[in-house]
């Protein structure tokens, strides 16, 4: 387990399921900021990209999906900041699209604590 | 019943009246004449036939007996009595001869004189009277035995001369002219004086004297024209021979007429129509032949006129009593077949019962939401029109003064040709808001009748529609009245002693029965024709053998495209060119069909048709309730092979579309999971407080229960008939509709424009009608296009809340008056433009999706169409 405090921005539509992320990332001595859609979490962003060490994200979001903000950090900000995009589509074009948007790493839901903190570890090490 | 047995009876009827009229006509001699031509020209035929030798000797006196001194009538006596003569018989009695030289004569030689004199008779009984023969018409055929003069008895001369030999009781007798006319040997006196007798001519034989005078009598017989000494002559021989002419009993003659009407009739009504006349020819010859033979070998005359008259008669009574079977039958046929054909399309009942009626105007009313409607029809030979059925209203609520249809505003609807809108009141009913219109009701060039109605106006009363459907009603309502006013016309007719007397019409000829069903079969044949044209799938429909019936309109397009001509074509080339299979396999589909009854789907696979067609061949079984009892026998029970070419790329994104449904609602479950999952490992957890685990918890068992709904509704949805639900709300990809709306836009662009998508990468489903939603976005860019400038772009933008999908589509563009397009988006008359009238659908439509449409237009600009969809949610329904 990593036991260095990072700083982790959760983008997710859906309430409960961002909450117990939230929940199980900061049990493990994260940082957690959550947000419900893609604008929120670029607004958050624009301020404090530089703090943040990981981006979970989620594709399928109203407002603004995980794609639009995937090209807005790569593309317009140029950032290599990490990015683990989680999807319901469980379809391999979906992956690779995704990952050719910039994503590091795509999950696939359903999800679970393991599962979720095993895929953003690797990052966080780093 | 009793036309049956009548019609069972006929023949033997027929038969009985022939046997009753022809044995008054023999008892009254009727047809006499015609049978004694027969008999004259069957003597006239008889030359050849060999009698037997004559008994007769006939010498002619050239120069008159008046020309003949007594000596040389005695030389002449003594000349022919040298050759032992059984008799000799001088026909009129020399006028220049004393008693004394009668009795001489008489006493010297054994001679038989007459006279054409009744008084000389009985002179010393030597003289007998030389009798004109009965004249039968205008020909001598007979003789008599004795003649009555005055109450006297007279011997004639004939029966006289022979009367040593043979009496003769009879009163009349037929003269045997058989043999021809040189039958008697004929020679001249001057001859016998000159000793040119011969012992063969004379010895044993009667020799008849007579003058040849040509003042003497000619007459005709049968022979033809013959003086009166050779008739004579022929008398004698006939009696000397005993063979004169018998005629049949007359009881005899019936008997034969009777046996030969049975034995016509039995023979002639077995055989088969074509040999009919034949076989009665054959009767006329064989009876000729009888008669013929009976006459001159039997000398019995058979009066074959009789029966020729018979068979003739037989022969009209067959081919009488065949017409008129014929006629029934073919009557039965029109009228089952026209009674038939008359209830499968609309029964008499309909006609005579209100019901139906009553169902007509409740339909119209509801379907049109009419508030109040009646139908009428003229009165026949009157200017006022008669309600049919009203509702809501009656016709004591249209004033006597409006009754007529003659006059306003029935003369003006009629002008109008269609709905016509009142403005003054018509119906008299106590209502302000509602509007009244008066149709004619016109089928076949007549004005059949006339339809009122009133109707609400709200809000979204859309006036060109309802007129349009008004009129679309009143075409069908008008034909029903037609036909029901030709079913009463002829209810009258049928009624109408009279009417049927003066058009001497006693019942529906089978022709008009025909002419009706026939009628009725074009139009129900146009009728199906229509519907099959009117199908989305191409269809054909073959006979048992693979023989093209009817092509519908849709097929015909189709095949015409492609080069195929369907009607050089069987079923089976059908099969092999559009499915592509070999010949051995489409003949084994076709005898699965044939033998199985059943139905095969083959893949479409021709170049020239598109993916996603399937073709449906299956057999088409005969009803047996719709089948005549006398109908054709059909093997297997089949009617034939219908080939349905089936688009199933509608089916296909009927099921494209639920997959997409699916996979939406499938991430939504897997967030469910995944919160579940979470909560779980985190109630787990040794860092979690017991207030927090107890929320967890709280949060596992709700998201459960969440799940479980989430479940149901996708099983909802998923089973939910696309098909029959086409106007229905259902989660939509807008952007593959949207997509297909664009190529099918750019397909029929006329000038350069580019459409670009700014599609979300992801987006939700929307609330809408799968097929509608792809024709909302084709009506909107089609007038966008048309109004595009060449080379300029459409934008499409999307953008997605959580409840809602937010849409602008603008061009850059001529651009119309914003006042103006706003008029057409308001309006609720036709439009001349179609993309207008779609444009305004399409609003419409995504209103009727709980959605919000605005559009503007800026002239030199171009024109905008912002517009909301809701989106998909679980919980949404």
């Amino acid at each position: 387990m990593n036991k260095q405090k990072k700083n982790i921005v959760i983008v997710e539509d859906d309430r409960v399921l961002r909450e117990l992320s939230q929940m199980a990332l900061s049990l493990e001595g994260n940082q957690v900021e959550v947000f419900e859609n893609g604008r929120d979490g670029i607004n958050y962003l624009k301020q404090h990209l530089a703090e943040v060490d990981l981006l979970l994200l989620d594709l399928f979001m109203p407002v603004l999906d995980g794609v639009h903000v995937l090209n807005w950090l790569r593309e317009e900000q140029q950032s290599k900041l990490p990015v683990v995009v989680m999807t319901a589509m469980g379809d391999k074009l979906t992956e690779q699209n995704i990952l050719s948007a910039g994503a590091d790493k795509v999950i696939k839901k359903p999800l679970d604590m393991d599962k979720l903190i095993t895929s953003i570890n690797g990052f966080l090490d780093k | 019943m009793t036309q049956i047995n009548h019609q069972r009876y006929a023949s033997l009827w027929v038969g009985i009246s022939i046997v009753l009229v022809l044995g008054l006509a023999v008892s009254l001699g009727s047809f006499d004449r015609f049978d004694r031509w027969l008999y004259d020209e069957m003597t006239s035929h008889s030359r050849f036939i060999d009698s037997a030798p004559p008994q007769v000797l006939l010498i002619e006196v050239e120069t008159g007996f008046e020309g003949l001194a007594v000596k040389k009538w005695f030389s002449l006596l003594k000349e022919i009595n040298r050759f032992k003569p059984a008799a000799i018989g001088i026909n009129i009695l020399p006028w220049n001869w004393s008693e004394k030289n009668i009795k001489q004569a008489v006493k010297k030689y054994p001679l038989t004189l007459g006279s054409s004199r009744p008084e000389n008779y009985d002179l010393k009984k030597h003289i007998s009277y030389s009798a004109v023969p009965p004249v039968d018409g205008i020909s001598y055929r007979q003789q008599m035995h004795i003649k009555h003069i005055d109450s006297n008895d007279y011997v004639v001369f004939e029966s006289a001369l022979t009367e040593h030999i043979k009496p003769h009781q009879d009163e009349k007798y037929f003269i045997n002219f058989i043999g021809g006319p040189g039958r008697i040997p004929v020679i001249k006196h001057q001859r016998v004086l000159n000793g040119g007798l011969v012992d063969e001519l004379v010895k044993d034989k009667v020799v008849l004297i007579g003058s040849e005078l040509p003042l003497m009598m000619k007459m005709l017989s049968p022979l033809g024209m013959m003086d009166f000494s050779s008739y004579q002559a022929y008398a004698v021989d006939t009696l000397l021979k005993h063979n004169p002419i018998r005629m049949i009993h007359p009881a005899l003659l019936l008997i034969v007429i009777m046996l030969l009407v049975v034995l016509m009739l039995v023979t002639i009504l077995r055989i088969p129509d074509r040999y009919q006349l034949m076989s009665v020819l054959g009767f006329l010859l064989l009876t000729m032949s009888a008669a013929y033979s009976s006459y001159v070998f039997s000398q019995l005359w058979l009066m074959p006129g009789y029966l020729l008259i018979t068979e003739f008669s037989v022969l009209l009574a067959v081919l009488f009593l065949r017409s008129r079977y014929n006629q029934h039958t073919l009557q039965s046929m029109a009228f089952n077949s026209a009674a038939k054909i008359e209830n499968r399309w609309l029964s008499e009942n309909f006609y005579s019962s209100d019901v139906h009626w009553n169902h007509i105007a409740n339909m119209v009313t509801q379907t049109l939401s009419l508030e109040r409607t009646i139908f009428l029809e003229r009165v026949e030979n009157d200017h006022r029109v008669r309600e049919i059925k009203a509702l809501n209203c009656s016709l004591d609520d249209i004033s006597e003064m409006r009754r007529d249809y003659q006059r306003t505003p029935y003369t003006t609807a009629i002008e109008l040709g269609g709905a016509l809108k009142l403005e003054r009141k018509y119906l008299n009913i106590d209502a302000d808001d509602e509007t009244q219109y008066l149709v004619p009701l016109n089928f076949a060039g007549n004005i059949q009748g006339f339809w009122a109605l009133t109707i609400k106006q709200t809000e979204d009363f859309d006036e060109a529609r309802l007129i349009d459907a008004i009129e679309q009603f009143a075409l069908q309502i008008s034909e029903l009245l037609y036909h029901r006013a030709e079913w009463k016309k002829n209810q009258q007719e049928q009624q109408s002693l009279m009417m049927q007397l003066l058009q001497m019409k006693f019942e529906e000829g089978a022709y008009d029965s025909i002419q009706h069903s026939i009628s009725f079969l074009t139009h129900r044949l146009s009728v199906m024709e229509s519907l099959m044209d009117g199908l989305e799938s191409s269809a054909i429909l073959y006979d048992l053998f693979g023989r093209v019936v009817h092509v519908n309109k849709s097929m015909t397009d189709m095949l015409v495209e492609i080069d195929l001509v369907p009607y050089s074509m069987t079923a089976v080339d059908m099969i092999v060119s559009l499915s592509g299979c070999s010949m051995l396999e489409a003949r084994n589909y076709l005898s699965y069909l044939i033998l199985e009854q059943g139905s095969i789907n083959i893949p479409v696979k021709h170049d020239g048709v598109k993916t996603g067609y399937m073709m449906m061949v299956s057999a088409l079984k005969s009803d047996s309730d719709l089948e005549d009892g006398e109908g054709e026998v059909r093997p297997f029970e089949l009617i034939g092979i219908l080939c349905e070419l089936v688009d199933m790329t509608r089916i296909r994104e009927i099921y494209a579309q639920k997959e997409k449904v699916v996979e939406h609602m499938s991430g939504w479950l897997r967030n469910d999971l995944s919160s579940i999952s979470m909560a779980c490992d985190l109630v787990q957890d040794e860092r979690i407080t017991t207030e927090k685990r107890t929320g967890l918890l709280q949060l596992i068992k709700q998201k459960v229960l969440e799940l479980g709904s989430n479940f149901e509704q996708v099983n909802n949805i998923v089973q939910q008939d696309l098909v029959s639900r086409l106007s229905s709300k259902y989660p939509v990809d807008y952007i593959d509709a949207l997509k297909v709306a664009v190529s099918e836009v750019k397909r029929q662009q006329k000038k350069p424009v580019e459409i670009d998508m700014h599609v979300p990468f992801c987006s939700p489903l929307v609330m809408a009608s799968p097929k509608e939603l792809r024709q909302t976005f084709r009506a909107l860019l089609k007038v966008l296009s048309a109004d595009a400038l060449e080379d300029s772009h459409i934008d499409l933008r999307m953008n997605c809340d959580k409840n809602e999908i937010a849409f602008e589509f603008n061009n850059q563009g001529f651009g119309i008056p914003d006042e103006q397009l706003q008029a057409y988006l308001e309006s609720h008359e036709n439009l001349e433009s179609d993309d207008y009238q779609d444009l305004r659908q399409a609003a419409s439509q995504i209103k009727g999706w709980d959605g919000e449409f605005e559009a503007s237009s800026v002239i030199g600009e171009g024109m905008r169409f912002r517009f909301t969809l809701k989106a998909f949610q679980l919980n949404d329904e």
